[in-house]
């Protein structure tokens, strides 16, 4: 595509947008280079703390993200097909923590914490990110099985094909775009999240990413240029997925939003 | 033959079990219990409670903190539903039409919207150092000094500057909602407007933004959500600070039972805050 004259005026303004949208991350990425070069970025790769940080957020994404894709799918398939009393009362109930904010209820999982002894546990973080984030996952993969018609599961209960049967072999596969928006959205979620293990996760062993930077800045104090070579590392990750992965990201962010 | 659709009906509930069990855990239990113990004194711990009533509820509101935090809430929901959008809305109308480099820019937009909140925190806070942040020194080497700002320093200022980090980093959602809206406005309706003489001001005010209606409404929901649960970006910017003037809910909340251990009235806040979170 060529640059058409009649769009001038649109592409200044876009630029003005994308320089200030831009800028920050510029100046991020420039001082990362500067008094140490590749160096700043060596020093916290080479830092067992920061290997060890990148495998605990794993450690809490992967089983945050499996069980709530577990969790909503068989939950959506129950409300959308099959033969449940009272499940047009189930379903917004299930969505009341849509809103919940984490803090509102933080007290009361730490507390909670300590009694069932998943301090200093990753599953301290896990099941409460879950429990939080499969809500969302219910209402994005319930509004796309409606989609599904019916016809496919009466005919398959005809076969002789139990419900879990049902689910898992013909249900699930057909949901597989409602399924990777739900995988990125929790992704995000579970791989960003700051206040459960800011509070759960006590041992510097334990912490995810999210957490590491606030270590930077205390052990290299003043050393900016490695705190914000650290940011990028800890940013990286998710970036290279987005930028292969745009569409689906956008997809999955904006999915529940538009059929809410 | 009876027995065993009935059978078959409780069976279908098992599906519903893993869903119910954290829900009931990690959800239902917590709020209850918020509001349980916000009518007692207790510090969190010991078995001893004693029932105050309503007393904590009357604390929280001579709480000068908490009026604070209530109103940067306030603040924070209103600047960023505005603002925010109408960014969003922008880029959106800006980048509805074939385009050189449209493909870059939206990237470029959406591209804050992935990054963990802490980080956008941790790099603005040091870009906006008063001292030696690199915003302030590019205005200090070109002889601009009367620009230098204490961004997060300033009681009058940090709240704002906390707000326009928030809405840098989500502008590119509200950027893909309408985009997402705006390719599901029929294409005649234009034409037909086109027909009638309506230049592209009148097309965009009588046709596109009342057509985006439940892209609005979605929006409103989702920005007041967000405004109410922000966390993570005050707490890494200011605390709260300078002197709580930056505080909201969720710092204050913390603030006062992890780092001041004032269980009695920090709990209240929680329960009422949890309630005050359903429209």
């Amino acid at each position: 595509m060529t640059l058409d004259p009649k769009n001038i005026k649109i592409h200044v303004i876009l630029l003005v947008l994308a320089g200030f949208v831009s800028i920050p991350i510029v100046i991020m990425l420039y001082a990362s280079f500067r008094n140490g070069g590749i160096q700043n970025y060596l020093t916290p790769l080479t830092h067992s703390f920061f290997v060890r940080g990148f495998l605990n957020s794993a450690i809490i994404s992967v089983p945050a993200v499996t069980l709530v894709l577990f969790i909503a799918s068989l939950t959506g398939f129950a409300l959308s097909k099959l033969n449940l009393i009272g499940r047009e009362i189930i379903f917004p109930v299930f969505l009341v923590a849509l809103m919940l904010p984490v803090s509102a209820i933080i007290i009361q999982l730490f507390l909670m914490m300590i009694r069932l002894n998943l301090l200093n546990n990753h599953l301290g973080v896990i099941l409460p990110v879950v429990s939080l984030t499969m809500p969302f996952g219910l209402l994005v993969i319930k509004n796309y099985m409606d989609d599904i018609p019916n016809d496919i599961v009466e005919a398959s209960v005809i076969d002789g094909c139990s419900h879990f049967t049902i689910y898992w072999r013909i249900v699930l596969p057909l949901s597989l775009p409602a399924l990777s928006a739900v995988t990125i959205f929790s992704f995000l979620n579970a791989w960003n999240e700051y206040l459960l293990p800011l509070v759960a996760l006590r041992r510097t062993d334990l912490l995810p990413v999210t957490r590491l930077t606030s270590f930077f800045i205390n052990q290299f104090t003043r050393n900016y240029h490695m705190f914000f070579a650290s940011s990028v590392i800890i940013i990286l990750p998710v970036v290279v997925v987005y930028v292969f992965l745009q569409r689906y990201f956008i997809r999955g962010l904006t999915a529940g939003a538009l059929k809410a | 033959m009876r027995s065993s659709i009935l059978k078959q009906r409780l069976n279908n509930f098992i599906y519903l079990v893993p869903f119910s069990l954290l829900f009931l855990v990690f959800t239902i239990y917590p709020i209850v219990n918020n509001f349980y113990v916000s009518f007692f004194e207790w510090d969190g711990l010991s078995p001893d409670k004693v029932f105050v009533g309503l007393q904590n509820y009357l604390d929280m509101f001579r709480d000068r903190v908490f009026r604070i935090a209530i109103k940067n809430n306030f603040l924070f929901l209103i600047i960023t539903v505005i603002v925010q959008n109408a960014i969003g809305l922008t880029m959106a109308l800006l980048l509805d039409r074939k385009l050189a480099g449209g493909k870059i820019y939206r990237t470029v937009f959406f591209l804050p919207v992935i990054i963990a909140p802490v980080i956008v925190g941790y790099v603005f806070g040091r870009l906006l150092n008063f001292t030696d942040g690199p915003i302030n020194n590019f205005f200090r080497f070109n002889g601009m000094d009367a620009l230098t700002v204490d961004w997060l320093g300033n009681p009058d200022i940090a709240i704002f500057t906390i707000i326009a980090t928030s809405i840098w980093q989500y502008s590119g959602f509200a950027f893909v909602l309408y985009q997402v809206g705006l390719q599901n406005i029929p294409e005649e309706l234009y034409e037909a407007a086109t027909i009638d003489g309506a230049n592209y001001l009148q097309r965009t005010t009588r046709i596109t933004f009342p057509m985006l209606r439940s892209t609005h409404f979605s929006l409103l929901i989702l920005t007041s959500i967000g405004s109410i649960k922000v966390f993570d970006i005050v707490f890494v910017m200011t605390g709260g600070g300078p002197a709580h003037f930056s505080e909201v809910l969720g710092t204050h909340l913390y603030i006062e039972n992890f780092q001041l251990n004032h269980t009695g009235p920090g709990m209240l806040q929680r329960s009422r805050y949890s309630c005050s979170c359903w429209p």
